[in-house]
């Protein structure tokens, strides 16, 4: 249920054009102050909105996942202890092996959460790589420039300056639109999977539970006549 | 009165007496009269002279008489009437022993009767010759007055007194037991002679010549006596030493003595190569009733140098080409039980495989022809069925569940066991005759009878050592019982296998996401991949939507047609097991039900071994008996004098006088005694410098059973042996009759060829005579005068008359003949067709 809900949240908030989520990202809440002097100070605080889309899509995830996973799972509590054999929700709905057992093909079944992972990684390593160059334009380049300057003459400072300054117009620009969408979808998709997994190994030894129930159910007692 | 001593023909010229050139004998029956027990040596001696005559009806006995009990009327009616019978003259017109059928002008009917009565035994003198008196009168009226009868009597002993009662016969004749001149003559000289005068006056002129004589004397004629003798062929003794000589030839290749190593290693050879030819016909055989489609029997069958094969232990290989697979029919019930309505798609594995088949083109078409064929064969059995499997990958398939179907499965195997058991009986018992026990010509004649009963323990030996079969290049093993328990056990140990296989396919695929499960996660890989392409590229949004979506679409599409066509690998993989689960022990029926008619065919042989050693034994005996047979009879059977006959014998022609291997020209000209030692004798020189000889009879009694031998079995044996051995085989041996019998139609066969062989017609009583030193250069006519001394006869009033019978005048003309110096000067001649010669000497007692 767990991919089920990721799926529905994913084509809810991040279907690429028509999502969700990059109208709510870019919303952060806005705050009015009345000040005595001036009308009112508006303004919107920061991160909100993308906090706000992070809370939006992993709280429709966890509703959708929880209420049929809680649900399903509490019949089928009840079923194995009325030794009833039970089907469970996706079984019914016909994707049990798809969501339960299956893991081949290798590729389509983990290209989410490969892509994820790559996202995710390549937004912090260029977070990493844009913070670390411009520390070095404004605080290392400067010094360099004047040391340059006097041991080689004036022409070498500008062109490093320039090089760091295209490397990291270079970073700014690979960025993509809207990274923290990016972002939230990536961390909620590793959740989900990982959720996923949790889920697949609980249904499967639910599953076992049952098939052991049903065995046992359909076992018949032999009686062995006393001795005469 | 003109003594007999005399020659009495004064008055007859030599010329007015002249013999036939062709004596056309008259059907003749003879009486006897007196006691029977008295007549059945004479009859035996006549009947062995006169053997043919009798065969054709023209002599004829009828049943001894009793001067003392009244004329039995009927019964010589009963007897003459066959010679009157128009289909009996027919016959001895188409025989040309006469050239006109009896009418009632020119051609009158003429019949002979010789009455014999013996008088030398018995008590009827007083009354005999009214009783003869009656006798003639009821052969006259019986025989009608148009026929011609003539009436001979023959008394044995003295003749009665009143002639005169015995007008009715004439001539005659009788043969006393006081010879002319008073000498005592003892019973076997009379029979002797009473046997020459019924041969000659049934089968001669000698009759006529007695009329023409007493005709001539123009006086009444009341008694003859007569005296015989006879210089005769013995043909029996002839025959007696030419049967075991012939019996014994063919005996003689069964019996040869034990054989070498080399024999023995090829017999080894040979036995081996018939078991397992046996093992894999019944196979083939079974093959096309056995419950497998697409199996094929491989049984590596060379074609040697010398036309045999050379068969190799078989193999049942899997369909065209080893290792593809032998399945169970879609059409037998076990499948039906198994799969259901798809047994057809689980089973028949080999159409998927022929698609994989080449095209084939014939190299002299044209180009474009060719380009047409490799299109059309493109077309249709790479595009179409491309696109059948391509859409087959997604097709459902139901996976069987064996569940609840052990009962039926247990009884299926039963019935296909059964239904095995039935196909084998048909087959079997031909196989178990061409293959096992077939006769060899080129192996088991080298060493006889020996070689077949080695052969056959070798031919045993190998079945009980090998494996029945080999399936998949390992033998199978045959069910150990064939239980109603043991199909249920080897039931529950299938399905269980089968289970276990079918499980570890399901979990493959269950590993594998279906349709629904690749949109879903994919579904989820289109917004990152959207946003992964844009970060690279920076194109539109919805133009990296779209081209993401594409990427996942093929993606998925590739991925999705990989795994399927795994899946179906592993399906093929699971059909393969449960077809090889199923045909193993399909197989293991098979090779239980084969090694039991191996087994089967393992104790009939051993019996028809001790059969053959039995029947070994009884033809070396046999083979021993001829041996002593043919010595005794050259031994005791020499040319001699016995009374009045004197016995000629000749084994020339009959055992030949030189023995020489048939090759060369005389292979040609006696093909079947190729490479044989044939008995031979010269023949006549035809100047050219070259020995002609011809066969003797007993080689050609043996070459004629090869040609029969051959000719009865389309070529396949030239030799009588093999071929009396191979039907012997298959008709008696293999079915327990007795050895004895065998070895009975073997005697008959040597009877009947010894029968074929003898040609009594080429004993020339004339040459044989020559070559005895008695009676060579014209001594045989002193010999014939001085025995046929007559028995009885008065001195006064008498006359002596010779007759000299013999087959041909023409010999007479010869320095032997008439005018040699032995020649009795009153003889005439007298033509008789039979091949003795005779002298008959009478003398005439007038009124």
């Amino acid at each position: 249920m767990a991919w089920i809900s990721l799926v529905i949240v994913a084509l809810l908030f991040f279907a690429p054009g028509v999502g969700l989520g990059s109208k709510v990202v870019v919303s952060d809440i806005p705050v009015s102050l009345p000040l005595p002097f001036v009308s009112s100070f508006a303004f919107r605080i920061p991160f909100t909105g993308p906090l706000r889309l992070f809370l939006e899509c992993t709280g429709t995830w966890l509703v959708l996942w929880l209420i049929p996973f809680l649900l399903d799972r509490r019949q089928g509590e009840i079923e194995l202890k009325e030794r009833k054999s039970y089907k469970f929700l996706l079984q019914r709905i016909g994707l049990w092996d798809d969501l339960v057992n299956a893991f081949r093909p290798y590729i389509t079944n983990q290209l989410a959460t490969t892509l994820a992972k790559i996202l995710l990684g390549f937004m912090l390593i260029r977070a990493v790589l844009i913070y670390i160059l411009q520390a070095i334009l404004d605080s290392i380049v400067p010094h360099l420039a004047d040391w340059l300057a006097s041991q080689f003459g004036s022409q070498f400072a500008p062109l490093i300056s320039a090089a760091i300054t295209q490397g990291l117009q270079f970073l700014l620009r690979l960025g993509p639109d809207n990274g923290a969408v990016v972002i939230i979808l990536c961390l909620l998709v590793l959740i989900a999977n990982r959720t996923f997994h949790w889920e697949q190994e609980f249904w499967q030894g639910f599953h076992l539970r049952v098939k052991l129930v049903e065995r046992k159910t359909s076992q018949r007692d032999i009686t062995i006549p006393a001795t005469q | 009165m003109t003594s007999p001593s005399q020659n009495d023909f004064s008055g007859l010229d030599e010329r007015d007496w002249q013999p036939s050139k062709v004596y056309q004998p008259i059907p003749a029956l003879i009486i006897p009269c007196g006691e029977p027990a008295r007549f059945d040596e004479l009859k035996r001696a006549v009947h062995n002279r006169l053997n043919r005559y009798e065969s054709d009806g023209i002599i004829r006995w009828m049943t001894t008489l009793k001067p003392s009990d009244p004329l039995p009327q009927e019964k010589i009616a009963n007897c003459i009437a066959p010679m009157m019978d128009l289909e009996f003259w027919q016959a001895m017109l188409n025989r040309g022993q006469i050239k006109y059928i009896p009418d009632a002008i020119d051609h009158p009917m003429q019949l002979r009767f010789v009455v014999i009565c013996d008088l030398l035994i018995g008590d009827y003198r007083e009354k005999v010759a009214e009783w003869l008196s009656r006798l003639a009168e009821i052969i006259k009226s019986t025989a009608g007055e148009r026929v011609k009868c003539s009436i001979m009597l023959l008394v044995l002993g003295s003749p009665p007194s009143d002639a005169g009662k015995l007008s009715g016969y004439w001539p005659r004749f009788y043969i006393a037991d006081k010879a002319l001149g008073e000498a005592q003559v003892g019973s076997e000289r009379i029979n002797e002679v009473c046997q020459n005068i019924i041969t000659y006056s049934t089968l001669s002129e000698f009759i006529s010549f007695i009329d023409y004589f007493v005709d001539d004397k123009k006086k009444p004629a009341r008694w003859i006596a007569l005296g015989a003798s006879a210089i005769l062929v013995d043909e029996q003794a002839i025959k007696n030493r030419l049967e075991p000589e012939i019996l014994k030839d063919l005996l003689e290749p069964f019996t040869r003595g034990p054989l070498t190593d080399i024999q023995k290693d090829l017999l080894s050879r040979e036995a081996m190569q018939k078991a397992r030819r046996y093992r894999g016909k019944l196979l083939i055989n079974m093959g096309d009733t056995a419950p497998f489609s697409g199996w094929k029997i491989a049984i590596n069958n060379k074609k040697l140098d010398h036309g045999k094969e050379e068969w190799d232990e078989p193999a049942v290989v899997k369909n065209e080409q080893e290792g593809e697979g032998c399945y169970l029919s879609p059409a037998v019930p076990l499948a039906g039980i198994l799969f259901g309505d798809d047994a057809a798609w689980w089973l028949d594995v080999k159409k998927e495989k022929d698609q994989e088949k080449k095209p084939n083109i014939n190299p002299t078409l044209k180009l474009y022809e060719k380009l047409f064929i490799k299109l059309k064969f493109w077309w249709q059995h790479v595009f179409l069925n491309s696109i059948h499997r391509f859409l087959n990958l997604f097709h459902p398939i139901s996976i069987p569940d064996f569940q609840d179907k052990e009962e039926n499965l247990a009884q299926a195997y039963q019935e296909l066991y059964a239904d095995v058991q039935r196909k084998l009986d048909e087959i079997e018992e031909s196989e178990f005759k061409e293959d096992l026990l077939s006769v060899d010509p080129l192996v088991h004649w080298a060493a006889g009878l020996q070689a077949i009963i080695f052969s056959i323990q070798e031919i045993a030996k190998t079945l009980k050592e090998s494996p029945v079969f080999t399936y998949s290049k390992k033998g199978v093993h045959p069910a150990p019982f064939v239980s109603e328990e043991y199909f249920t056990a080897s039931v529950q140990e299938d399905i269980g296998f089968f289970e276990g296989e079918i499980r570890r396919y399901r979990r493959f695929q269950r590993s594998l996401l279906t349709w629904k499960g690749f949109i879903l996660k994919l579904v989820v890989a289109w917004p990152l991949l959207t946003e992964l392409i844009n970060i690279l590229t920076h194109w539109p949004q919805i133009r990296a939507a779209l081209v993401s979506l594409g990427i996942l679409i093929v993606l998925g599409l590739i991925e999705l047609i990989i795994w399927r066509v795994r899946d179906r690998q592993k399906l093929m993989e699971l059909r393969s097991l449960i077809n090889d689960g199923f045909t193993r022990r399909v197989l293991s029926l098979l090779a239980k039900s084969l090694n039991g008619r191996v087994l089967q065919a393992e104790v009939r042989l051993y019996s028809i071994q001790r059969s053959i050693v039995e029947f070994s034994g009884l033809l070396a005996a046999e083979y021993q008996q001829a041996q002593v047979d043919c010595d005794r009879s050259a031994q005791e059977t020499v040319p001699a004098a016995e009374g009045t006959l004197f016995w000629l014998t000749d084994y020339t022609k009959a055992l030949g006088t030189d023995k020489i291997l048939v090759e060369g020209i005389y292979a040609e000209k006696w093909k079947p005694l190729v490479n044989e030692v044939a008995s031979v004798l010269n023949g006549t020189d035809h100047g050219d410098g070259h020995d002609h000889l011809i066969l003797s009879w007993k080689s050609e009694a043996r070459r004629k059973a090869n040609a029969d031998a051959s000719q009865n079995n389309e070529g396949k044996f030239d030799k009588y042996e093999s071929c009396f051995l191979d039907k012997a085989f298959k008709e008696s041996f293999a079915f327990g009759k007795s050895v004895r019998r065998v070895l009975d139609d073997l005697k008959q066969t040597s009877q009947r060829n010894a029968n074929d062989a003898f040609r009594f017609d080429e004993l020339l009583i004339y040459v044989l005579a020559e070559q005895n030193q008695t009676l060579q250069t014209g001594l045989k006519w002193k010999w014939l005068y001085q025995s046929a001394h007559p028995l009885g006869g008065v001195t006064t009033n008498s006359s002596l008359a010779t007759a000299i019978i013999a087959p041909g005048s023409e010999v007479l003309s010869l320095g032997t003949g008439q005018n040699n110096e032995y020649w009795p000067m009153d003889a005439r001649v007298v033509t008789c067709p039979i091949n003795e010669i005779g002298c008959i000497r009478a003398v005439v007692e007038w009124d």
